[in-house]
């Protein structure tokens, strides 16, 4: 066993909100070409057939007004435009169109191909340009939030397409555990930290509902981390809403949601990487996975693939607007970026743009991760989540020496 | 004291805040609501809030709302 697994004693999910791939990290194709971003010359026709070219124009805050369209059909506009649709190949041509939708308005509808441009998000370029950035990490399904973090959660969303409520079936409550269920059963330590109770948590009426004990704040992560006492695993969740704190002072939503300014989730992600590596044994013996539930309708180039297991679900069409859906196929490309001293510097994981090596993640691949470090065999748990790829795999013999990890500080 | 070499990021301005930001610019935080307001509905009348879902329109408004649940589900079945 590689000393970086060996020496692995905790495992921290971050999971932001609503950017895809391209949108953040496409402009780091320039500065090394072994990350799938952007060439420069990826378009999308507009509604008066005139493509809309990416642009390094993305702003913080203001850009995606309405909130673009990530609902099952939007989606699959977005995929497939000028296509028969599946199983055809998805055509990433149906971006600006779909925008379009919302405000009929082409000006706007052609500001869903802007991405970030090179040293505009110091921390997450950091991050990327650090440890190991995944070239193919997909949302589990080509819908919105709540059936996406389900995936990390339960290895499966219980045949849901959409934001609505969910209850686990009776006939799946046992068949199918969470993963904090199953770090419990096998004497693991588990928390869910929301970021305060103002924000709290997207898994509202099976988890929080249930369970409140597993659940704890932002704060509680800091004081954890300095005191060196992280569970085992740990799943953080951003600020999900601008709200004024008990002392009176505004807190900005850190989820990167649009409208939401990215530069507080920036922040965000640079304090939960901090408070890991400000503490030397937290530090040697953690591995961090940041990453986004999906991409909310911004562009992406990188067709999804099929999944390569099945979790014997179809959705309802009620979720998909008529379109059949079988849970069989993955949803736009998002950032994932996993971060621990034990990880060469620039490690870039390969995605399906390599035909040999290449590999495909999904966030059934956190549980699975999971599961098979602390846990080991489960059957408690969709075949779909079994086949996922796992990621430990990336951490290696050698420690990098502290001078070649860095910090972030606030300007 | 930072560790390693240091890497610089900009503070988030406050002209970003907009606490008043209307619920249905956020379709995520309007589900949250929503997903709320169901478990609302299950608690004993003495420990609901007390807010209508049409007046829940902001995002502070949403913050506030979920905020008293999510304290109150702690309250009732199990501290964080």
């Amino acid at each position: 066993m590689p000393a970086g697994l060996d020496n692995l004693k905790h495992i921290v999910v971050l999971m932001m909100e609503n950017r895809s791939f391209d949108h953040m990290l496409g402009a780091m194709r320039a500065e090394d070409a072994r990350i799938n971003g952007l060439t420069g010359t990826e378009s999308n026709p507009d509604t008066t057939n005139e493509p809309a070219k990416v642009a390094p124009k993305a702003a913080f805050q203001g850009q995606f007004d309405p909130d673009p369209d990530h609902h099952f059909p939007a989606v699959h506009k977005q995929l497939y435009f000028g296509t028969p649709g599946p199983p055809a190949r998805p055509s990433m041509q149906g971006f600006v169109q779909s925008y379009y939708d919302q405000l009929e308005d082409v000006g706007n509808s052609r500001q869903i191909m802007y991405y970030f441009k090179t040293g505009t998000l110091p921390v997450l370029h950091g991050l990327a340009r650090n440890y190991a950035v995944f070239n193919g990490w997909f949302s589990s399904i080509p819908g919105p939030t709540v059936c996406n973090r389900a995936f990390a959660h339960y290895g499966t969303s219980y045949g849901k397409a959409s934001l609505d409520i969910f209850y686990i079936p009776d006939e799946y409550k046992n068949k199918y555990k969470s993963i904090y269920e199953r770090l419990q059963a096998a004497g693991r330590t588990t928390k869910l930290y929301y970021f305060d109770p103002s924000s709290s948590t997207q898994e509202v009426v099976n988890l929080l509902q249930n369970q409140p004990q597993i659940f704890a704040t932002y704060q509680q992560f800091l004081k954890d981390c300095e005191a060196g006492v992280l569970p085992d695993y740990s799943f953080v969740e951003p600020n999900y809403s601008d709200h004024t704190a008990p002392d009176g002072a505004g807190l900005p939503a850190s989820d990167q949601h649009p409208d939401h300014d990215v530069r507080a989730g920036e922040e965000f992600i640079a304090s939960i990487y901090n408070a890991i590596r400000n503490n030397d044994d937290l530090w040697n013996s953690t591995a961090l996975l940041v990453t986004y539930d999906e991409h909310g309708g911004i562009y992406d180039h990188v067709p999804p693939p099929a999944c390569k297991g099945a979790d014997g679900f179809t959705a309802s069409v009620d979720d998909t607007g008529g379109v059949a859906f079988n849970f069989d196929r993955l949803g736009v490309r998002v950032p994932a970026i996993l971060i621990s001293p034990w990880i060469a510097k620039r490690t870039v994981v390969p995605g399906p743009e390599d035909p040999v090596n290449g590999r495909v993640f999904e966030h059934a691949s956190i549980p699975a991760t999971v599961t098979q470090h602390f846990v080991g065999a489960s059957d408690e748990r969709t075949d779909r989540e079994k086949q996922a790829e796992t990621f430990l795999d990336l951490l290696g013999d050698v420690k990098r020496p502290d001078e070649d990890c860095p910090s972030f500080e606030e300007d | 004291m930072a560790k390693g070499p240091v890497i610089r990021h900009p503070k988030t301005p406050p002209g970003s805040y907009q606490g008043c930001r209307d619920l249905k610019r956020n379709c995520l935080l309007h589900s949250q609501v929503k997903h709320f307001l169901e478990v609302e509905m299950g608690l004993p009348e003495e420990h609901r809030s007390g807010m209508r879902p049409e007046e829940i329109d902001t995002e502070e408004k949403a913050a506030n709302f979920i905020r008293h649940l999510t304290l109150k589900l702690h309250e009732l079945r199990g501290k964080a």
